[in-house]
């Protein structure tokens, strides 16, 4: 246990400061906050203290005190919010975490953050599972057997020594790229001390690719910034970006903001994908063309001549010529976008995939320069790290390197490079050659099997750091609870390493001393005097006179950006221009991946669950059904209907998928809108030390990557194994409709001529009940205590919903959703709440056919039906209705007949059939671990076997701002209760409040032309109302 | 079967049996009986003797009666019970549906038929039971052996001491006219 | 005091042939519960126990992991519990048919059968039973279906059809053992005055509650005998109506039909008459009983279930035809396509064959008499109406309104654990039920014989023809009332 002097400031709770007006930070909190704050984490380490036992003491012994005086802002039951922010991929989400009693629960996110507005993706969602896994790693160790974190520190700190004399030289560090300012500052440091030691940067999902190409187009790596919002025609290039790519939350925001229609007059953006596999973006798009992914780059060559057609001048136009081909593209995707493109300049987006190669992100840009779009709906920012190199490119050196036998240590923090490091590398038969290696991870993995040590790294919510948005903003990240595992960050680390020459040892003081030169440098004041423990600096304005005779108080603004998380915002975006024939160096330097001599191309994409494999032992995120096939449990090699009649396979069937020496056997399932030839393989599964529930799930595809080949692969060879079939479980087993009218949906120029098509396209009016109605309003039950005029309802719009999943997992989230398995799926027994439906259409209007159809989402959850069904039949009584018009559920009076979900029309009950919590997945691992029991929200009831359980429009929710409400002598405000779903929601697709009243916005969009009650032919009246989806498609396409 | 009494205590006649061997010889016997005025004495068979009723000039079993009061009970309180718990004690909104009664009269109608079902099955076979004073294991007839016979296939009549013309050599005379097998007094102990 | 004549004499009654023909039937039927039991009896037993046994496994199993040992899933939220709860339900039927209905037509023929029916009834209600007890998730709670008070002051929603259920069934169950035990009263006075050892005689007498065929205990009997009779009548029909109900009043496709109670009702006298006669083949084999259990008998219960089959065949083809009438697109995606070729479109031929095509062969006499024929024909029947209501259940079930929600039904080896060993049990209770109890009324077939008639001199002594016992009642004695029984020649 080493010594740490004590920390002066505490995370501040962001909602013990209510009085902030969001997104600002220039409003002073009020003293008491900031008491509150503090007492905040005191009352939060003493309760995490109190679950984790002192195992986990790393935090100054006197903070750690008994539960036995209740800290007052701490009361039992009532949540406490705190802002903070997590890296994904290259950018930052800023999160607000809901914590009860010192544990973190629930994530949110936080709309003072550009990045987050307030929504957050389904990763975000599930990460606070990633902190509470019951396999993280708990010591160090060395050569795999437990030791203490003072060997360590005395065995490299020696090693470190005997480095001084040589700079370094056989010293590597390993890390992913980093977004973190703080993390950057301590590298520097670490090059200071060690000017000849190597930094290299990996992950197996970056955005190199682009910075490479802004490289070459732009003079300078730079991030793009796209403004959906404004744009009329977006064309997405191999570009998942409303879920896969960097920034994916605020481009749904913004991108569902520019398609909102509130009437048959307003616009809509149009938006075209060219993709190999089917996405939520390309589920989404208007116009979807299924392109292998090798032939894209020469469609957009392609395009930018038919641009030049139509006027638009693009720098390099003549490589672009040389270099297109677009043998497989039909002729309208080029004449009838481009022309769209150049009629709407200046308001125009295409963007490129970070699976493409840097020269088609230059072209983009030299597109976007020549449409006039860049400043108002392109614009750059500054990234993090202008220093970072090709992932790909640094790895190799790195493994050079090492063969060179010029590394001695190499110290790997985070990452799992042995699992997803490139084949051609050979990475884990070099680690092993490193006579010092040490791996900081979550859990002892992979990687951390191959190297000499292994240390614990802090989780994210459990450790001080910060991060840099797209945008630039940099916030905060506060730990939530201090260490489960006795973890250290990466700032400690790196600190350690560079020894002396830290600026800080303590991650807070190096956190703290980042921002307040952010804050002061916000403040035009530079120059300050060092960072002092009062937590105040003598400064000089920019003239050097000193500025004001007063001390700038830093300590305000510093507890004000911990509060609000947000410490810096950037002023404005980055000017920048076009290198001089830049683009065209690019086009024509363009190096051909390697082509084999196969007829089959295999594209790898982070999983939109596993991302690149770190959360292959995440219950959620393993049962979330995948959106393109509904798979749960398992990746696979996705093929076009055409390339299975080929290949003589059907779902199930293995294949073997070879690329010269590498090659990997998967099991094929056959996917619509699957580019022909082309075969899909997400990036993340089969992996092999993830945990007790994460081990062999899928196919890894990594064996199949290569340094040169890190998007995609062509020319490999497919061979049906003949194997027997594998076994899959999909939620969903039926992708027809059958012509039923349940998700209405209609061209934009149907939806001018008829506004009202859903409801024209749907049920007939509904006969009048028999009997009188109940009245809602004055609550008939015994002891309805005031009687409410408050009825809940809730709209979702189709035109916004991605399918991207965040809300399932919010929901599960929030209302300890248990998982039940792969086979209990398979069964059909899953248990979410909230589930996405999924529908073909193939509707020649919507450019769509049967191997290439139309997809539209429909999330289901129950829909409160006023005439409900499953009510009548519960012979006890344990699911009726309640005052507010919500159709409760009564657990301890439940005695799990199941009538009630036979009589369901819209199959949205779930039934615990098991105790699922502890006879499913952790069946033989002794049940449900304690530390995801931490994770449970105890405001909602976990169900026990042998009840019904179903969507409660997170009543839990309603009733403690409706209790809020009454201390504050208050009438509810419209939007001041979210459901879970609706307030992760990054499309904001699904509105929830009060359809009683005349103003409030659900009430508005229930009566929107678009609007549908979903099987309300039935007369079951429910309480969602759906909105048809609109698909702005172009004419000129059909 | 009763205490044995002390040894002092006397016997005399309960009950008069008489054994035939035919329904055709119990009925006309029972007819006799019924003419000679007695009251109370009765007819044992193996089975229900068509004509016996007459010729003993029984009344008609006042059973339907108390049947009919049973079946009003249970549907009166099939009807209460559900009004009240649904209706008044703790309502519910279910399914948009009133509470309690009239709208719920419909989905009532399985539940108030049932119980006036059960209730009348009760009244039928509870009110025999009453009228016939069943159960009763001792009754003076069974110290007869030959009287086991009487569920197998012979025919017996019995008349018991206290009936007002009771006289045993009289009453055994008019019996063994009547075509009896064997007439036997049962005799038993009285303080 | 014992009478003159040697009490020896007495036991003639059951040592030495029968003296008269009356004590021909009491000997006839009472020996089977007094001598040993046939190996035949053992072997059954033997067999139907385990099957028990394996029920006990089953379910002990079921309680201690929940529903999900069973197949049922999500849509298919019922499956083969409910399919047996229906299943079994039905062929309790048959019995308060025969002996109600029957009765109250007066058809002598009955008495043959009805206490095996009647006994048949009850223990196939008991099976029934079992299956709403143990397909809840929490059978602990069970008592929260019936109207008690409880800690959350809450009562039951009277507005379930399952509640009605639990009533008409509960109420089922009790009338059909009120009705079986007071037919008893009288054997069980037989068998009490025949009991050579003393617990036999007390235990009989206990449940014989002292019956001395007195007739003025007679006139009440009768009585009571013919109003439940009269109740039992409606109470049959609107049970399985009620259970019906449990379907008709869903919402879903393939359920939400008014045609269903008639229908139940039809198909419930259909399996119930099938498995009577399974029943009564083999305690015929097995006890010698064919001069109680004529061929005449089973001939008039051929031709029933030749008319039963042809109702059913009528709703099945009234279903379909109301589906494409209604032009409904889920009544017709349900019955025109999901059914006959859907998933479980073998189930749907297994329902279609056995109860509508093979019962056809008995429009022939050769059929309607030959006993391997019908105990085969009886079995299939039986198949054929589980099918029926699987089909209901499941094949509705699995496919409903909105497609991302269908889904299969596939059983597991506890669901087949749990079917069987109700056959066990049901088994079980009869194969006791005809080893201790007469399982013909002694006393009504006594009732139906010349010699009951006391209009006619009756001297046969001794006597004793090999003729059937019970057949010749018919010619004899016209029924009361006047009409002359059915099927009499």
């Amino acid at each position: 246990m080493s010594k740490r002097a004590p920390n002066p400031a505490r995370p501040a709770a962001i909602d013990a400061a209510p009085e902030f007006p969001k997104g600002h930070v220039d409003t002073p909190p009020s003293e008491e906050a900031l008491l509150l704050s503090r007492r905040g984490l005191l009352g939060a380490m003493a309760a995490t203290f109190a679950v984790v036992g002192a195992e986990g003491c790393r935090r100054p012994i006197e903070k750690i005190v008994p539960y036995t005086k209740m800290p007052e802002d701490v009361i039992p039951g009532v949540p406490s919010h705190y802002a903070t922010v997590m890296q994904r991929r290259g950018d930052a989400i800023g999160l607000v975490v809901e914590s009860h009693e010192g544990r973190p629960t629930k994530i949110e996110g936080n709309e003072a953050h550009p990045s987050s507005l307030g929504a957050v993706d389904l990763i975000g969602q599930a990460s606070i599972l990633e902190l509470y896994d019951p396999d993280r790693s708990t010591t160090p160790r060395k050569g795999g057997a437990p030791a203490s974190w003072d060997d360590f520190e005395h065995e490299l700190g020696a090693k470190l020594g005997t480095f001084d004399k040589d700079q370094g030289a056989k010293l590597r560090v390993l890390m992913p790229p980093s977004i973190s300012p703080t993390v950057l500052r301590m590298r520097d440091a670490l090059a200071q001390r060690f000017p000849k030691a190597r930094v290299h940067t990996w992950s197996a999902v970056a955005d190199s690719n682009a910075r490479m190409g802004a490289k070459a187009a732009l003079g300078e790596p730079l991030n793009t910034l796209y403004a959906y919002e404004k744009a009329r025609v977006i064309l997405a290039l191999d570009s998942d970006f409303l879920q896969t790519e960097s920034g994916s939350v605020r481009a749904n925001k913004a991108l569902a903001a520019g398609r909102r229609l509130r009437s048959a007059k307003d616009a809509m953006s149009r938006l075209y994908v060219v993709e190999p596999a089917r996405t939520a973006t390309g589920d989404t798009a208007d116009h979807r063309l299924r392109l292998a992914a090798g032939d894209i780059a020469g469609y957009a060559f392609a395009l930018a001549g038919e641009l030049a057609k139509s006027g638009v001048a693009i720098d390099a136009q003549g490589s672009a010529a040389k270099a297109a081909a677009s043998a497989k593209v039909p002729p309208k995707w080029l004449t009838a976008v481009a022309k769209d493109l150049a009629q709407n300049r200046g308001h125009a987006i295409v963007m490129v995939g970070s699976r493409q190669p840097p020269e088609v992100h230059a072209l983009a840009h030299a597109i976007h320069a020549a449409l006039g779009s860049v400043g108002t709906v392109v614009n750059y920012a500054a990234v993090a790290d202008p220093a970072e190199l090709d992932v790909a490119t640094d790895l190799k050196a790195l493994t050079d390197a090492i063969a060179a036998k010029q590394v001695e240590t190499l110290v790997i923090l985070g990452g799992n490079p042995v699992y997803d490091a490139p084949a051609d590398l050979a990475f884990p038969e070099k680690l092993a050659s490193v006579p010092l290696s040490v791996h900081a991870s979550l859990s002892f993995d992979e990687t951390s099997e191959k190297c000499s040590w292994h240390v614990p790294r802090a989780h994210e919510y459990e450790s001080w750091g910060d991060a840099q948005a797209l945008d630039g903003t940099v916030s905060v990240q506060q730990p939530l609870i201090a260490p489960l595992y006795d973890g250290r960050s990466d700032i400690e680390l790196l600190a350690f390493m560079a020894g002396p020459r830290a600026p800080q040892k303590a991650p807070l003081d190096a956190v703290r001393a980042t921002a307040q030169a952010l804050i002061l440098a916000g403040h035009g004041l530079s120059g300050c005097a060092p960072f002092d423990e009062r937590g105040d600096a003598e400064c000089k304005d920019a003239t050097g006179n000193p500025a004001g005779a007063h001390e700038y108080e830093l300590d305000r603004d510093w507890n004000r950006a911990l509060a609000m998380g947000v410490v810096h915002r950037p002023q404005g975006p980055k000017a920048a221009s076009l290198v001089p024939n830049g683009v065209a160096q690019a086009i024509d330097a363009r190096k051909v991946g390697p082509k084999g001599s196969g007829a089959f191309e295999v594209t790898f994409a982070p999983c939109p669950k596993m991302v690149d494999g770190r959360y292959a032992n995440n219950t959620w995120l393993l049962e979330l059904p995948d959106g393109a096939t509904k798979l749960v449990w398992d990746n696979a090699a996705l093929l076009s209907p055409e390339s299975a009649k080929q290949l003589g396979v059907e779902k199930g069937d293995f294949v073997k998928i070879a690329a010269g020496d590498r090659s990997v056997t998967a099991a094929v399932w056959v996917v619509p809108g699957q580019a022909d030839g082309s075969i899909a393989l997400t990036l993340g599964w089969g992996r092999k030390k993830a945990g007790r529930v994460g081990n062999d799930h899928g196919f890894d595809a990594y064996p199949l990557r290569a340094t040169d080949a890190l998007g995609f692969v062509s020319g490999v060879t497919v061979t049906k194994t003949g194997d027997e079939q594998y076994f899959f479980a999909q939620t969903q087993e039926h992708s027809s409709s059958e012509n039923r009218p349940i998700a209405h949906q209609a061209t934009l120029a149907e939806y001018r001529v008829k506004p009202n098509f859903a409801e024209l396209d749907g049920p007939p009016p509904r006969a009048l009940p028999l009997w009188s109605q109940a009245d809602y309003g004055e609550a008939p039950v015994k002891d309805a205590h005031a009687p409410s005029g408050h009825q809940w309802g809730m709209t979702v719009d189709l035109n916004a919903c991605t399918g991207c999943n965040a809300c399932v997992i919010a929901c599960m989230a929030e209302n300890n959703v248990p998982v039940v398995g792969k086979r209990e799926v398979w069964r059909g027994r899953e248990m979410h709440w909230l589930r996405i439906d999924r529908y073909y259409a193939d509707r020649a209007e919507f450019g769509a056919s049967a191997d290439d159809p139309a997809v539209i989402n429909e999330p289901v959850m129950c829909v409160h039906c006023e005439e409900a069904p499953c009510e009548n039949v519960c012979p006890v009584n344990a699911t009726t209705h309640g005052p507010e018009g919500l159709n409760e559920m009564a657990y301890n009076r439940c005695i799990g007949t199941r009538y009630c979900a036979n009589n369901c029309p819209y199959k949205v009950r779930r039934f615990n059939y098991l105790n699922w919590h502890n006879d499913a997945v952790f069946k033989d691992t002794g049940g449900l671990p304690e530390t995801l029991q931490m994770q449970q929200n105890p405001n909602v009831t976990v169900r026990f076997r042998g009840v019904m359980e179903k969507c409660s429009y997170c009543v839990q929710r309603i009733q403690s701002s409706k209790i809020k409400a009454k201390r504050e002598l208050r009438e509810l405000k419209d939007g001041e209760i979210r459901t879970a779903c609706q307030q992760t929601c990054p499309a904001d697709a699904i509105v929830f409040g009060d359809v009683n009243s005349e103003s409030s916005a659900v009430t508005r969009l229930t009566r929107l032309d678009r609007r549908f009650g979903l099987l309300a032919e039935l007369g079951t009246r429910p309480r969602t109302t759906y909105l048809g989806k609109v698909r702005n498609t172009n004419p000129e396409m059909a | 079967m009763e205490p044995r009494q002390s040894r002092r205590s006397r016997r005399a006649p309960s009950v008069i049996l008489a054994e035939f061997v035919s329904t055709h010889d119990v009925l006309h016997a029972a007819e006799a009986v019924h003419q000679a005025g007695y009251v109370r004495w009765d007819a044992h068979t193996p089975f229900p003797v068509h004509g016996m009723d007459r010729a003993m000039g029984l009344r008609d079993s006042r059973l339907g009666w108390i049947v009919i009061a049973f079946a009003l009970t249970g549907l009166t309180g099939a009807f209460v019970m559900m009004h009240w718990m649904n209706g008044i004690d703790y309502p519910t909104i279910v399914g948009d549906k009133p509470a309690g009664a009239p709208g719920t009269l419909p989905s009532m109608v399985p539940i108030l038929f049932e119980l006036t079902i059960l209730f009348s099955a009760f009244g039928s076979v509870l009110g025999m039971f009453g009228l016939n004073r069943l159960p009763r294991h001792h009754h003076p007839v069974f110290a007869s052996d030959r009287f086991r016979l009487a569920s197998d296939d012979r025919f017996f009549i019995s008349i018991e001491a206290d009936d007002p013309k009771f006289d045993v050599e009289k009453t055994r005379a008019m019996l063994e006219e009547a075509h009896a097998l064997n007439v036997e007094v049962i005799e038993e102990d009285v303080s | 005091m014992a009478y003159w004549k040697p009490i020896a004499e007495l036991d003639e009654a059951h040592l030495v042939k029968p003296a008269s023909k009356l004590r021909e039937v009491t000997h006839e039927i009472a020996r089977v519960t007094e001598n040993r039991a046939p190996r035949g009896w053992w072997i059954c037993f033997l067999l139907a126990s385990t099957f028990a046994g394996i029920f006990v496994v089953c379910v002990s199993y079921l309680f201690y992991r929940g529903v999900g040992v069973w197949g049922n899933t999500s849509p298919v939220y019922w499956a083969w519990d409910i399919t047996n709860f229906v299943w079994w339900v039905g062929i309790g039927h048959a019995g308060t048919l025969i002996s109600a209905i029957l009765f109250i037509f007066r058809q002598k023929w009955r008495t043959a059968i009805n206490r095996f029916a009647e006994a048949m009834t009850i223990f196939a209600v008991i099976c029934a039973l079992i299956f709403p007890g143990i397909h809840v998730g929490r059978p602990w709670v069970l008592f929260y279906v019936f109207p008690l008070p409880n800690q959350m002051t809450l009562w039951p929603n009277f507005k379930s059809p399952l509640l009605w259920d639990v009533f008409a069934v509960g109420t089922y169950f009790t009338v059909s053992l009120l009705f079986w035990y007071t037919g008893l009263i009288p054997d069980l006075a037989t068998l009490r005055d025949r009991s050579l050892t003393k617990w036999r005689q007390r235990i009989y007498g206990f449940f014989a509650l002292g019956w001395r065929g007195s007739n003025r205990h007679w006139q009440n009997y009768e009585r009571a005998y013919l109003i439940l009779a009269a109740i039992s009548t409606p109470l049959v029909l609107s049970v399985h109506s009620v259970v019906s109900m449990d379907f008709a009043t869903s919402v879903i496709p393939g359920w939400h039909t008014t045609i269903f109670p008639p229908y139940f009702v039809a198909g419930a006298i259909f399996s119930g008459f099938a498995m009577v006669e399974t029943v009564l083949l083999i305690a015929r084999s097995v006890f010698k009983l064919h001069r109680v259990i004529l061929m005449r008998h089973l001939e008039l219960m051929n031709k029933f279930l030749l008319l039963t089959s042809l109702l059913v065949g009528y709703a099945y083809a009234m279903e379909f035809f109301m589906a494409w009438y209604s032009g409904n697109q889920y009544e017709m995606a349900h019955f025109l396509q999901n059914r006959p070729m859907g998933p479980y479109y073998w189930a749907w031929l297994w329902m279609v064959i056995p109860n509508c095509v093979i019962p056809q062969l008995y429009w022939f006499k050769r059929m309607r008499t030959n006993i391997p024929v019908m105990f085969v024909i009886s079995i299939v029947i039986n198949i054929g109406m589980w099918f029926e209501r699987f089909v209901i259940i499941v094949s509705s079930l699995n496919r409903d309104f909105l497609p991302s929600a269908w889904g299969l039904f596939r059983p597991t080896i506890i669901d087949v654990g749990t079917f069987a060993g109700t056959i066990g049990i049901f088994f079980t209770l009869f194969l006791l039920f005809m080893r201790w109890l007469p399982m013909v009324s002694m006393t009504e077939v006594k009732g139906t014989l010349p010699q009951a008639d006391p209009h006619m001199k009756a001297a046969d002594e001794g006597a004793h023809d090999p003729s059937p016992i019970v057949g010749e009642q018919q010619t004899a004695v016209a029924a009361p009332g006047g009409l002359v029984p059915e099927g009499a020649e």
